[in-house]
């Protein structure tokens, strides 16, 4: 026997570089009863290898009581209604996403406004239009100033 | 048919999926109840099982879970397998084996130490004789980390095996 050969696929095995076969190889070598000084040291492991690969379960499930329980049998029909199901929701809820958001609404409330109600027929209303809001807009000016007048004469009497 | 192609795909698969789940649990009671807990899953989704590429994986895979899962729930629980083991004799003399058998019992130690994963990648290469693709599948893991994890957990196994022999164990 070529116990380089073995030494070299051992030294490659606990590398762990060894193929499904030479791990084989190995297990078989060590079956032997007589093995080699050298080798002695390494027939512990593979007789708890091959102990560990006979060790099998007491237990027997071939007339299990699970196993008794049939497939619930399912129509083609009904998965074509839960797929179709599936679809109807998908775009209920995107139109739902659409017709609720604020961006929607906005646009509505944009369409809802006719500007053109609000534009001057003729100059002279244009012009009365000018007037009243300048006036307004002058009175709140002077509104501005008296309270600003108001006010200093206050500190200035303090 | 469902239950035929269960006794002739998954039934077979008994031993390995018992052997994985005691190899996680250290327990043949909690091996046995994982593997039941198994097969019941695996016989419920059996609508999906055209789906699955390799069934015995996926058995395997769920027997890891529910494996870990169960013993996390059970940290204090303390495993009976290293005290329990009988040398077998398999041809050598009752001195041998057991001499063999103290061994073993070395090894199983050895074993014990080993972090979970390695521990699992060097049963599942060792003692199932699984590729490291499968391997690499049944444990969830990149396929680099099944080769460190088989060289770090063989090197412990060496260095143990000839600690043995150094002091005349």
């Amino acid at each position: 026997m070529d116990y380089k050969a073995i030494h070299d696929l051992l030294d490659k095995y606990f590398e762990g570089e060894t193929s499904l076969e030479e791990e084989k190889e190995l297990a078989e070598f060590f079956q032997q009863k007589e093995l080699s000084q050298e080798f002695q040291s390494f027939r512990p492991w593979f007789d708890y290898l091959k102990q560990e690969k006979s060790r099998a379960s007491a237990a027997r499930y071939s007339n299990a009581p699970w196993l008794q329980v049939q497939p619930k049998s399912q129509k083609p029909y009904f998965k074509i209604i839960r797929h179709l199901g599936k679809v109807a929701a998908a775009m209920l809820l995107a139109w739902a996403a659409f017709y609720f958001s604020p961006m929607n609404n906005k646009e509505k409330q944009t369409a809802a406004i006719d500007w053109s109600k609000y534009e001057p027929a003729n100059a002279e209303e244009a012009f009365r239009l000018t007037k009243k809001a300048l006036l307004r807009t002058s009175a709140e000016l002077n509104r501005g100033a008296a309270l600003a007048v108001k006010e200093v004469t206050k500190v200035k009497r303090k | 048919m469902s239950l035929q192609f269960f006794n002739t795909h998954i039934l077979p698969a008994k031993d390995k999926l018992y052997r994985f789940a005691l190899r996680v649990l250290g327990n043949t009671a909690d091996a046995e109840d994982v593997v039941q807990e198994v097969f019941i899953k695996t016989w419920n989704q059996r609508s999906e099982w055209p789906s699955i590429r390799n069934i015995e994986a996926w058995c395997m895979t769920l027997t890891k879970n529910l494996s870990i899962d169960r013993k996390r729930g059970q940290r204090y629980h303390q495993p009976e397998e290293v005290a329990s083991f009988l040398p077998d004799m398999h041809g050598h003399s009752p001195y041998q084996a057991t001499v063999s058998g103290e061994l073993v019992q070395q090894i199983h130690a050895a074993l014990a130490q080993l972090p979970e994963k390695q521990r699992l990648v060097m049963h599942l290469r060792d003692i199932e004789g699984q590729s490291y693709q499968e391997i690499a599948d049944i444990l969830e893991m990149p396929l680099s980390q099944v080769k460190i994890n088989l060289f770090r957990a063989r090197q412990h196994i060496r260095e143990t095996l000839l600690k043995t022999e150094a002091y005349g164990l």
